[in-house]
């Protein structure tokens, strides 16, 4: 068969690779990059996390992959083949999951199902099969004949998972799916969410909430202000062999914190505490030899500073995004 | 045909929404029906209060006096009634049983006796330049009709004049020969069949304010829909499922073409309605080219939709939707003539009306529903300016549509 023009420009294969390949992406605003230079890769079956503060171009990397914006600058190529938001084979490999409920409330689940199904070119026979899978999945037969004006937070969210998976996509894109919901419907999302790796579809998951992330995701990308800080498994981001040990005073006097800094991170808490870091091994704890924890107990006790409390702090997701991106409000 | 997955989707959704359903389809019949209730068209068509009373005393008691009642009897709108005497007549103009008496004075038809030719076919210089007094008649009106007293004097004495004037013609030998020849001649007419002139196809009387009123709201009612179809849109974009819709395998112009087709069925729908509702509850005629209406329903309809659409890529919240929505339908409204008859309307704001979609289906409407020949080349003008008007606001809908939710 014969590829038109457009079709070949369109297969402007850098390597022939599978999932989503995102390359050196960049969206202004005006004068503001609000994307920069971002550049990441989710194979089939993959589910990739992507989190960042408010503001770190999360939702606008989002609207680029799904065609929604127009990059400034680099790719988007699924399957190794450039995303055109004008080819509607494309198009139709893609399944969002929006952060707002995305369902009409006065259609029933069935017609919402039906609905975007037929939209997305399924059918007779296979959409009704394909219905029927999505109200397994998402533990809604019962109430296939009721409206959403009538279900609960978690029932809604999803169905609105749902119905990005009615048409059998190959790539999904989620932001933020499990907002407001109870903790039954949300593990049932989540659930469903390992499914669709298992299943080969790539999986984009945006959120805000750091534990549904390590419970899910393969990889991770942690990015602020446009631009990606930290991408790998969650096992090459977080250091498990090492221990945060958190001392906790009310004041130090100006030479102690001079001496302090040599060997732990000391931090000013909002509540007027001060908080000392001391990191260390699982292996030096292990073994007793926690010398930099003695030193820092030995200054405080010979300066006579009264503690307020000593706790150990594994290294996690969210201790890191926080160490990544501050811990500064954000708006 | 993914765009009509999302029109059958839109019509569902409106025929759930009672309240847009009731704005585009009882609401315009309810308003013209109110209306008809409050002009007295509707509900009093047969009712005899809306007739001009007029109360007759005959003093003269002669054959022409007699055929003077019966004549006057005979037009179409008033109420004769014999009355006893002056007194009695003076009573019933009081108390409004009467709006108008006539009184035939005792010397009636004597006084027609003495009239001749040139009294009856020169009413400024002859017996008659008098006024009806001249053949001893008053008129008086009661309070309802005291401003146009001259009006109803003249109404009076040329219904007389009917009476009179063949009675005064027939004295003379020469014209009581044509006046019988022609008489001969209409008989001969009827008989051989010759056809009478085709009745006018609006009917005259109650149902004729119909003709106006029911294409002047029904194409303000059409506009309505501007309002129903942008904060559809609004609700897609406030509830997400427009990128649902952008991201699945319809383009830009089948969803633009998916939303607007419910509209352009509704409007129809609306259309139809109300020239039922005329036909059935008011009795409006739908003129000698019935089947021409469709092609200026389809037309405003397709106008209203793409307004509709166009609208709809510009707002961005509800209020803007209200705002902008009720300013267009109100202001174009009122523009073009949909208040008022258009020909009430001074030239100026003639000409400045054929920049709305509306006045152009009124004209179309006037003249189909109005004349009894059509200018058909007028109605087909109306029509190819009233969908052109549809398919720019729908083109330029699209590109708006595309441009701004797609690559911002």
């Amino acid at each position: 068969m014969e590829q038109t023009d457009g079709s070949l420009l369109e297969r402007e294969v850098n390597v022939a690779m599978n999932g989503l390949e995102v390359s050196h992406l960049k969206k202004l605003y005006g004068d503001v990059t609000v994307v920069d230079d971002l550049s990441f890769h989710v194979e089939p079956g993959e589910i990739f996390g992507l989190i960042g503060p408010n503001g770190a171009g999360k939702s606008t990397t989002m609207m680029m992959i799904i065609g929604l914006l127009q990059p400034d600058g680099g790719t988007i190529s699924f399957d190794g083949v450039r995303f055109n938001h004008q080819n509607v084979e494309m198009r139709s490999r893609l399944g969002i999951v929006p952060q707002e409920l995305a369902i009409y409330p006065e259609l029933t689940t069935i017609q919402n199902l039906r609905f975007f199904g037929g939209l997305n070119g399924v059918r007779g026979s296979r959409l009704k099969e394909r219905v029927d899978y999505v109200l397994d999945l998402i533990g809604l037969r019962q109430n296939a004949d009721h409206t959403p004006s009538t279900f609960s937070g978690g029932m809604s969210r999803r169905l609105n998972f749902g119905i990005a998976l009615i048409h059998e996509p190959r790539f999904v894109v989620l932001d933020e799916p499990t907002v407001g919901i109870d903790p039954q419907s949300r593990s049932s999302l989540l659930d469903a969410v390992r499914q669709l790796g298992r299943d080969g579809v790539g999986v984009l998951y945006a959120s805000h909430y750091m534990d549904e992330v390590e419970a899910v995701c393969h990889r991770v990308a942690i990015m602020d202000r446009g631009k990606l800080l930290k991408e790998g498994t969650l096992d090459q981001l977080l250091d498990r062999s090492r221990i945060d040990l958190c001392v906790s005073v009310s004041q130090l006097l100006p030479e102690l914190r001079t001496e302090l800094e040599a060997i732990a991170e000391v931090l000013a808490e909002p509540d007027g505490t001060i908080r000392i870091l001391v990191r260390e091994t699982l292996e030096v704890q292990k073994q007793g030899n926690s010398a930099h924890l003695r030193r820092v107990l030995e200054l405080l006790e010979r300066t006579k500073t009264p503690l307020l409390g000593i706790k150990t702090q594994e290294t996690s997701l969210e201790t890191l995004f926080l160490s990544l991106t501050g811990r500064t409000l954000r708006d | 045909m993914e765009f009509w997955e999302i029109t059958v989707k839109d019509l569902r959704l409106i025929l759930k929404d009672r309240g847009a359903l009731y704005t585009l389809l009882a609401l315009p019949v309810v308003f013209i029906a109110i209306l008809g209730v409050s002009t007295g068209q509707l509900i009093t068509t047969h009712d005899a209060s809306k007739l001009v009373k007029i109360g007759v005393v005959d003093e003269d008691g002669g054959e022409i006096s007699a055929h003077v009642f019966r004549d006057l009897a005979a037009i179409g709108g008033l109420q004769v009634s014999k009355v006893e005497n002056r007194d009695e007549a003076k009573l019933r103009l009081q108390d409004g049983r009467s709006s108008v008496v006539v009184i035939l004075g005792k010397d009636f038809s004597n006084r027609v006796d003495d009239l001749n030719l040139s009294d009856v076919f020169d009413t400024e210089h002859g017996k008659l330049s008098a006024g009806l007094s001249a053949i001893d008649m008053q008129v008086e009106s009661g309070a309802a009709f005291v401003g146009v007293a001259e009006l109803v004097q003249y109404v009076v004495l040329s219904a007389v004049l009917r009476v009179v004037a063949p009675e005064v013609a027939k004295r003379n030998p020469l014209l009581s020969r044509i006046l019988d020849r022609m008489i001969e001649q209409h008989q001969a007419d009827l008989e051989s069949g010759v056809e009478n002139p085709r009745p006018a196809p609006v009917k005259p009387g109650s149902s004729i304010i119909y003709q106006t009123l029911v294409p002047a709201f029904m194409v303000m009612f059409a506009f309505f829909l501007v309002n129903i179809m942008a904060s559809s849109f609004i609700n897609e974009r406030k509830l997400g499922t427009l990128k649902r819709l952008q991201v699945s395998r319809v383009t830009p112009v089948q969803l633009m073409f998916g939303k607007t087709m419910p509209f352009l069925i509704v409007s129809i729908a609306q259309s139809v309605l109300l020239f039922l509702s005329g036909k059935l509850m008011f009795g409006m005629s739908w003129g000698t080219y019935p089947l021409m209406l469709l092609p200026v329903i389809l037309t405003t309809s397709l106008s209203a939709t793409g307004l509709g659409l166009l609208l709809a890529t510009i707002v961005r919240t509800e209020s803007q939707v209200t705002s902008y929505s009720t300013f267009l339908v109100i202001v174009l409204a009122g523009i073009s003539g949909c208040y008022m008859p258009r020909d009430w309307l001074p030239d100026l704001m003639k000409n400045v009306s054929l920049g709305t979609p509306h006045a152009w289906a009124l004209i179309a409407y006037q003249e189909l529903l109005t004349h009894e020949h059509p200018n058909m080349l007028m109605v087909g003008e109306c029509c190819f300016i009233l969908a052109a008007f549809g398919v720019v606001c729908f083109v330029v809908g699209c590109v708006r549509f595309r441009k701004y939710e797609y690559s911002t």
